[in-house]
């Protein structure tokens, strides 16, 4: 999953001259060693259970959990009292959601079936950052927060048995939390900002089809 | 069901290939996915190439649109496919920032091209004897060039980015060595600051090209093997 948790911007960023969280983290110059902060890629691992009903009828209610697998960690620059100075930056996200679907499914034989499915999810989000500049302190902030993203999918199932198949899923998620405080309170910089569970998922596994009739 | 959506564990990635291969040849299918290489030519779009209003928020923007030529190459191997290519995006209609909110980044127009090298792995989904639909993940490298005018002045900007993104796909079969086909690929990636265009409160490089973005191809395949 591309970009989990959205651009993560939060009122912090403001402070540091960012007006769209990591997408315009990075800021370069001569003379300062950077690093690019790439956007998060998330990784997932998750089980589904589906039911399909008269042939056409289905319905999928899985489980989810998404964490960084690549990119949200540099080194930038920030204004410090009109003087550049390096900053470290770390970002780190974790979701659970679980989607409940429900849709249409067109067999192709017996060897092939696609799905397309709608309905929404609870999602939970966990998003934590820390800034530190090279001259010594440090931001920080940690949200938690769950919403209830629509979802649409489209799944495929290549049968290569009665039982087992391998599948395909595509699947786009559209909401986010609402705007969460910082749960950092005693580092004395009050935060805020929303974890966004908008975007794409790209999934392949195996099903086991264990009951039918 | 398991479900994996990693695309960035290079030491993973061949030991679930193989696996994959392995079942592929330990499971006999009702009806084995044609097995073939093919080569296509297509043509395409992307619109709002460098997302200018996500860059900056007080940007109302005339978006870029490119077309695109592109040269694919998609084997086939059981259920599983394995897409790759290169594509080359030019301008068909320049980025204008028609108003701009932020006197510190006065970016005006921006046109930007670049060189897509895409690679997707994915699952074959047969329809009857007509086709196929087809649906991957992966990953692609883009080279940028372009031009950005800011405060008046044009200057020459260069990015490169990896991003990662999805496939899907309808192929149609129009002869026994032809078919057409027709992608809905997207890309999340984003290059690092390659361009100073702010000035204040730093003249340090700020702006990144985003490569983010759907993007609509149509082709030709043939099908050499």
């Amino acid at each position: 999953m591309p970009s989990p948790g959205g651009n993560l911007h939060s009122s912090t960023h403001e402070k540091i001259g960012v007006g769209n969280g990591i997408d315009g983290i990075n800021r370069s110059m001569s003379g300062y060693d950077t690093k690019p902060v790439d956007r998060i890629l998330g990784a997932s691992a998750g089980l589904e259970f589906r039911a399909v009903f008269y042939d056409y009828f289905f319905a999928r209610l899985a489980g989810n959990f998404t964490t960084r697998a690549r990119g949200g960690s540099g080194t930038t620059l920030y204004d410090n009292g009109g003087t550049p100075e390096l900053l470290d930056c770390e970002y780190l996200v974790h979701i659970i959601d679980a989607p409940l679907t429900a849709g249409l499914v067109v067999p192709f034989w017996k060897d092939v079936r696609i799905a397309f499915s709608v309905g929404a999810a609870f999602a939970y989000g966990n998003y934590k950052y820390y800034f530190e500049p090279e001259s010594g302190g440090r931001y920080k902030g940690k949200f938690r927060g769950y919403g209830f993203p629509l979802v649409l999918l489209v799944e495929g199932d290549y049968f290569l048995n009665e039982k087992l198949s391998i599948t395909a899923s595509l699947a786009y998620y559209r909401g986010s939390t609402d705007i969460r405080r910082d749960r950092y309170r005693t580092d004395g910089d009050t935060d805020y900002a929303r974890i966004d569970f908008t975007g794409y998922r790209f999934a392949m596994g195996a099903s086991w089809h264990f009951y039918s009739r | 069901m398991i479900i994996a959506r990693n695309h960035n564990c290079p030491s993973l990635f061949p030991l679930v290939a193989a696996c994959l291969a392995a079942a592929c040849l330990l499971f006999q299918t009702h009806a084995a996915a044609q097995q073939y290489f093919g080569v296509g030519f297509h043509v395409g779009a992307h619109n709002d190439v460098g997302n200018m209003t996500s860059y900056n928020s007080s940007f109302e923007v005339e978006p870029q649109t490119s077309y695109i030529l592109g040269v694919s190459f998609k084997a086939n191997l059981g259920f599983l496919f394995l897409r790759t290519g290169v594509d080359i995006a030019f301008p068909l209609i320049e980025g204008d920032v028609l108003e701009n909110g932020d006197p510190a980044d006065p970016i005006e127009k921006y046109s930007i091209s670049y060189t897509a090298l895409p690679l997707f792995l994915g699952v074959n989904f047969p329809v009857f004897d007509i086709g196929e639909f087809y649906l991957g993940g992966g990953a692609a490298y883009f080279l940028a060039t372009g031009t950005v005018t800011h405060g008046g002045a044009e200057d020459n900007i260069s990015a490169s980015a990896l991003g990662f993104g999805f496939l899907v796909g309808m192929r149609l079969h129009l002869s026994a060595k032809f078919g057409l086909y027709m992608e809905w690929e997207y890309f999340d990636a984003r290059s690092g600051a390659s361009m100073n265009t702010v000035t204040a409160p730093q003249a340090w490089d700020n702006l990144y090209i985003d490569f983010s973005g759907h993007r609509i191809l149509l082709g030709v395949m043939y099908y050499a093997i």
